[in-house]
């Protein structure tokens, strides 16, 4: 297992590229297996869970080549079996996207229950409900689902939870029904609509993504297309946050700026000129220190819960007073402690945190408690006096792309060590 | 057009072309008869133009066959982009 050691005193200034969105590319290679003939997928992220889905893929017996722009090209015509099985499934939840393709394309799927998910839990039923609803024949046991069908037909599925995985599964199998289906109180993020953009562009109609009601005419095939998965918005405010904290002044290259409105408007509130293309953001603190902000997380397109940790670290650093509600996960301040380690004064009065800037933190060795709470302690380093250790950091990898190469690209002093 | 080719230069086998997906099956057993040729083999890939992951698949196989034919076998200059590939499949360790 690796650590990463950060030194902090840089402020950070340049370029980086954002990779492409994790949260996109796994439902999109996931499509692919509702393509007929070849497809390619471009932008995808260097991340272990794209490798593990190539893995799922070729494990059915999906033929898949790698070109050296990293474009992923799926050939579904030598597909032997329908099964996620249980190792691949226990090391990435979202394998379970692959259920509704399966069973829409070729009538079978059997996939196991994501790790540490009780049988009958909520979010895996509303998968299961949806396709049962559009026909599916489908049995839980033994920790696995097994579903099978003839056409699927059209339905109405009313999601009385908004779960982004579900609503895709469900969006998939509607594609290749017969009839219309109806998704109502859909997730409406940027992930849902570039998947329903990718299918529309293999052939389907669907209409309505990005709103909580999407409507999917079922066609009866899907064409393989090549499709460029879009970027990753929680990559671009991470490193906007980081040099914002770092009074820096960088230029994010190949996002999307309309993706991070909410994020962008709070760097503003923080004293952070900010100025936008099509496809790049330029942000500028003019070597000023950041200003406190108040945070309040919702669904898309308020403010994401998964920038909640950066803007504690950024309110650790800032000027003021500022707090941060959280309203969509429980338990999800997990970074405060690890930050209070290192000289932050923050209190925690239940679901809001109450930081009160101190300037600058003092180096310690830290614990990343999971993806974005990890990134949150490696922005804190970069704020930190002396040397900071941040431990466990397999959960920065599952979502950051070389991130200690981005950073270090940047000025930062920071590089990865074996533990 | 896409070609590939191995030609030997002093010590060293040169690697040349695309190694593709249309390409890499010949290659591998070009590759192959190479390993009765001594117990260490050093394969320079500085000339490969173009390489999808069937290229490092090739390399994989190769070295899984000279490790069964007792036979020392290197990569030197693997391409950027075969490294990337190599990094997206978790098998980059491999080819160090």
């Amino acid at each position: 297992m690796d650590k990463l050691i950060i030194n902090g005193v840089t402020s950070l200034s340049g370029e980086v590229k954002i990779a492409g969105a994790k949260n996109a590319a796994l439902p999109i290679l996931a499509a692919t297996l509702l393509a007929d003939g070849k497809m390619t997928v471009g932008n995808v992220p260097h991340l272990h869970d794209i490798t593990t889905t190539m893995e799922l893929l070729g494990n059915m017996g999906v033929q898949l080549v790698v070109d050296e722009r990293l474009n992923i090209e799926t050939d579904t015509s030598t597909i032997k079996n329908f099964s996620a099985p249980y190792e691949l499934v226990k090391t990435m939840r979202a394998s379970i996207l692959v259920l509704g393709p399966l069973l829409a394309r070729f009538g079978h799927a059997e996939v196991s229950l994501p790790g540490g998910c009780a049988i009958g839990s909520r979010p895996v039923n509303l998968h299961i409900d949806g396709l049962r609803a559009m026909g599916a024949d489908i049995d839980v046991e033994g920790g696995y689902i097994r579903a099978s069908a003839e056409r699927l037909k059209g339905a109405r599925l009313v999601m009385d939870l908004v779960t982004v995985t579900g609503t895709e599964n469900l969006m998939m199998a509607a594609a290749l029904a017969d009839g219309e289906s109806v998704i109502e109180n859909a997730a409406r993020e940027p992930e849902v609509v570039d998947l329903a953009n990718c299918i529309n562009e293999m052939g389907g109609k669907i209409s309505g993504a990005g709103t909580d009601t999407i409507t999917i005419e079922g066609v009866e095939r899907l064409y393989g297309t090549h499709y460029n998965v879009l970027p990753d918005r929680i990559e671009t405010g991470t490193y906007l946050v980081a040099a914002a904290m770092t009074g820096g002044s960088i230029k994010v290259r190949d996002t999307k700026p309309d993706l991070v409105d909410s994020v962008l408007q709070k760097l503003r509130d923080a004293g952070a000129e900010i100025e936008c293309g099509e496809d790049w953001i330029t942000l500028d603190m003019k070597g000023k220190r950041p200003k406190a902000v108040n945070v309040h997380t919702a669904p898309y397109p308020a403010f994401p819960t998964d920038m909640q940790a950066q803007f504690t670290a950024l309110n650790a650093v800032a000027e003021g007073v500022g707090t941060i509600t959280e309203t969509v996960f429980e338990n999800r301040f997990m970074h405060v402690q690890e930050m209070q380690r290192m000289g932050a004064d923050i209190k925690l009065e239940g679901n809001t945190a109450i930081c009160s800037g101190v300037g600058r933190l003092q180096g310690a060795p830290v614990m990343a408690t999971d993806l974005r709470a990890s990134a949150s302690l490696v922005l804190a380093g970069l704020v930190a006096d002396g040397e900071t250790v941040v431990q466990r950091i397999y959960h920065i990898d599952r979502g950051y792309e070389n991130i200690e190469e981005k950073l270090s690209g940047l000025g930062a002093e920071i590089r990865r060590v074996p533990e | 057009m896409t070609d590939a080719a191995i030609t030997r230069d002093g010590a060293v086998f040169r690697v040349s072309g695309d190694l593709l997906f249309t390409t890499v099956r010949d290659l591998l057993h070009e590759g192959e008869s190479l390993f009765s040729t001594g117990s260490e083999l050093v394969f320079d890939l500085s000339d490969v133009r173009h390489s999808d992951s069937a290229g490092l698949a090739l390399l994989l196989e190769w070295l899984d066959r000279a490790e069964a034919a007792g036979v020392m076998l290197r990569f030197r200059n693997i391409p950027d982009s075969l490294v990337r590939i190599a990094r997206l499949s978790n098998v980059e360790g491999l080819l160090a």
